[in-house]
């Protein structure tokens, strides 16, 4: 289980070599690889970039993806009307929580068997695209996969360096998942608005903690990088500037200090009962553990996180104004570039995103529908915690900021960097600024040897 | 190393019959054929498996390699890197230090204290020996850990019993103050392979020195310190190489146990596990094999200063032959 789209401490990519010449890059992968099986199955599938999909010939893919049960039988779902449709094409599926996901696609792709059809979050779009982990899917825009229902902004942000590389599956969008169950005797629901600013939320937190004796009011959530950018972004700031930090040792200091003043007053859980959640793993959901009754989180992930609990959930957007609150692209599908049938992938990405009936069988659990015309045909047919999810995502969206650039290469290093320093500092191992510093340097370096 | 010194001349005496008839006869050669062609799958799998790989990482610990563009030379980079500009990778040597330092003393009195319950033979001993060795059968197992996770987390059957008692537990694997003890004790737990060869040992003991020991007038623990702990000096020594090599390379639990972060803040980062999060996690390829290079020389270290110790009190029986 995990977070669909959590910042998790997830550990992918980083580092990496040089950004190279694609040319180079095929050139130097056949040179060490030498092992033919791959390139032998790749012609015979006839992978020619923009190529029609394999009608007759059987075919089998293989697809990952992260996610709990709830998204796999959905996936399931969608595969088998696939090959319902196209009977040569047939699936082998591979899904685990998002913590070690990451670990394994890189092993395999190590080793040039990766499966097919890979999920993935924007932290590892840029590089799995740089060092051709995934194949380029732009030849096949207009022919095989339709982008033209899909909101052009969405679509931007599966694209590097101008070339789309990865498919948007679903988009979502920053929400507090809130224990409605706990809050409703005790009179002290979030307003749909949520709070004015952070000083108002963490009132809040600290009166609910009161108010329950035994629950916190909100799981403390220094350690993730996701919430830190959306804060960053409120002060008109971002998480990096290029290859570089947006931002430095002052804001970290003032965010930590944050969350410190939230532990002291009770408003935020201690840090052993935040720190289980920090490796990204859905399953350890303080609001789902009963530990805490809000939590920061994506408002898809409200049908998994409803599955874990016996309580009534609602959705909240984040503290303060909405412009750090942003639509994002919640996974994405990519394609192998060393597939053994490219073309066909292809086909089976644009058959998630534009079915109605694969949309209808996806409802929004993986977040919105990114077509616009199947949302519409589908919404409808929807039960009450869809729509309701859908609508909360349409007014926060509508006021929300623009969508960030594609994350730093190197970006999973600096969400375990940042978690280490968090951790650090909520067991009161590192004085604040001590910890900051040390993030400051520790990154700084890690993204400029990510980048080189 | 110490023990070659030691060797019952009987042993060297049966060497040299062996050497004398070999060679020579054309049947003597056939059945060398035989005999190396039998070996043949386990010489491919040592130059295959093993020792190509090996070499192979020692040149990659020189070179910034991504698993996915062919590696490229830097020299010492990762070497300079890892000694002086990446504070985890201390925090992970910080962390195995203390692992193995404690566990595989711990391990050892442990494993010592119920083979001395256990090595008389009484009724239903068989038994108890085996249940005290299921452990270490399960012990190295994803299963275990997670069971470890739950029994140590701060809504687990620990806290749950503490609380009967009316102490207020806390989350043991998430604190970082107790979570390295959470994997000494299961490290601890898993006794029963040393505790199988201390039995063993204990068993070669000729029980007339007891008796003599009992007739001067020697108690328990006289006995035990006068006569069994030298008696059992080199099996304990053996006991000692192996578990601290395996000390240093604890992974399985730490991972599983933590989520594979080595978290909370470092705290269960051992160094097998920090070397597979950069290599498989983060693509550095290069700078795991530089790390798995800096152990293996450490990991060499300390084993050859565990063996020369053993000079000093190490016994082995057949000295007072020479």
């Amino acid at each position: 289980m995990t977070t669909p789209t959590g910042r998790p401490a997830a550990r992918l990519a980083v580092p990496g070599r040089r950004s190279f010449l694609a040319g180079a890059l095929g050139a130097s992968m056949l040179g060490l690889a030498a092992c033919g099986g791959d390139e032998e199955s790749a012609s015979a599938g006839g992978s020619a970039a923009g190529a029609g999909p394999e009608t007759t010939e059987p075919v089998v893919l293989t697809v990952a993806w992260w996610g709990g049960p709830a998204r796999a039988e959905n996936t399931q779902k969608v595969l088998d009307l696939y090959t319902a449709a196209h009977p040569n094409v047939t699936f082998k599926t591979q899904w685990q929580g998002y913590s070690g996901y990451y670990d394994k696609i890189n092993t395999s792709a190590a080793g040039r068997n990766a499966p097919d059809i890979i999920q993935i979050d924007n932290r590892a779009l840029r590089e799995y695209a740089n060092k051709s982990v995934i194949a380029d899917l732009t030849p096949w825009v207009g022919g095989t996969l339709k982008t033209d229902q899909i909101d052009a902004k969405l679509i931007d942000t599966g694209k590097v360096d101008d070339k789309l590389y990865a498919m948007p599956l679903a988009s979502n969008t920053q929400a507090l998942a809130v224990d409605a169950t706990v809050l409703q005797p005790l009179n002290l629901l979030p307003a749909e608005a949520g709070w004015a600013d952070w000083d108002e939320f963490a009132a809040w937190a600290t009166e609910v903690t009161t108010a329950t004796g035994g629950l916190w009011g909100t799981r403390d959530e220094s350690a993730n990088l996701n919430w830190l950018e959306y804060w960053l972004r409120q002060g008109g700031k971002a998480l990096y500037d290029g290859q570089a930090l947006g931002f430095g040792e002052a804001e970290l200091t003032e965010w930590f200090t944050m969350w410190d003043e939230l532990r002291a007053s009770k408003g935020a859980s201690p840090a052993e009962v935040s720190q289980p959640a920090n490796a990204g793993d859905i399953s350890k959901n303080t609001v789902a553990t009963q530990q805490t009754v809000a939590t920061f989180s994506y408002d898809n992930q409200l049908t998994e996180l409803a599955k874990a609990t016996d309580h009534q959930l609602q959705l909240a957007p984040l503290p303060g104004d909405l412009s750090g609150a942003y639509a994002r692209p919640s996974q994405f599908f990519t394609a192998y570039a060393r597939g053994k049938n490219i073309p066909t992938a292809v086909d089976v990405i644009n058959f998630f995103d534009n079915d109605p009936e694969a949309g209808a069988a996806l409802g929004t659990e993986r977040g919105l529908p990114p077509n616009s015309a199947v949302r519409d045909a589908i919404s409808p047919a929807f039960d009450e915690q869809l729509k309701y999810v859908v609508a909360f995502d349409e007014r926060v969206t509508a006021s929300a900021g623009d969508t960030p650039p594609v994350p730093a290469q190197g970006d999973s290093q600096i969400g375990q960097l940042l978690t280490s320093a968090a951790e650090n500092v909520a067991f009161g191992r590192a004085e604040i600024a001590d910890a900051a510093a040390e993030f400051v340097s520790q990154a700084t370096s890690a993204l400029e040897r990510a980048g080189s | 190393m110490a023990d070659t010194a030691h060797r019952p001349p009987r042993v060297a005496a049966r060497r040299s019959t062996a050497d004398r008839s070999r060679g020579g006869s054309p049947r003597r050669r056939r059945e060398a054929v035989a005999g190396y062609t039998f070996l043949l799958p386990w010489f491919i799998g040592l130059f295959g498996i093993t020792l190509f790989p090996m070499l192979y990482s020692l040149y990659l610990s020189f070179t910034d390699y991504d698993l996915l563009q062919s590696p490229q030379w830097i020299g010492l980079e990762n070497y300079v890197r890892m000694l002086t500009d990446d504070p985890q990778y201390w925090n992970s040597v910080k962390a195995t230090l203390l692992f193995a330092v404690v566990s595989v003393p711990l391990k050892l009195a442990v494993a010592l204290g119920v083979a001395l319950l256990l090595y008389r033979d009484r009724r239903g001993v068989g038994l108890y020996r085996a249940l005290f060795y299921v452990p270490s059968l399960l012990g190295g197992s994803v299963a275990i850990a997670i069971v470890w996770q739950t029994l140590f987390g701060g809504q687990g059957a620990l806290n749950e019993i503490l609380g009967l008692v009316g102490i207020e537990g806390r989350s043991w694997i998430t604190n970082p103050s107790t979570a390295l003890g959470t994997l000494v004790l299961l490290a601890a737990w898993q006794f029963g392979a040393p505790m199988v060869i201390f039995l063993a040992g204990l068993k070669q003991i000729p029980a007339e020195m007891f008796e003599a020991g009992a007739l001067d007038g020697a108690g328990r623990f006289k006995q035990f310190w006068h006569i069994t702990l030298p008696m059992l000096s080199p099996v304990l020594f053996f006991n000692l190489v192996l578990e601290t090599i395996a000390g240093f390379q604890g992974f399985t639990a730490a991972f599983v146990i933590s989520g594979g972060t080595g978290g909370p803040a470092d705290s269960t980062l051992l160094y097998t596990l920090y070397l597979y999060l950069r290599g498989f996690g983060d693509f550095q390829m290069g700078y795991a094999s530089a790390m798995a290079w800096g152990f293996l020389l450490v990991l060499g270290i300390i084993t050859a200063i565990v063996f020369r110790s053993g000079s000093l009190w190490v016994h082995y029986a057949d000295e007072g032959e020479h």
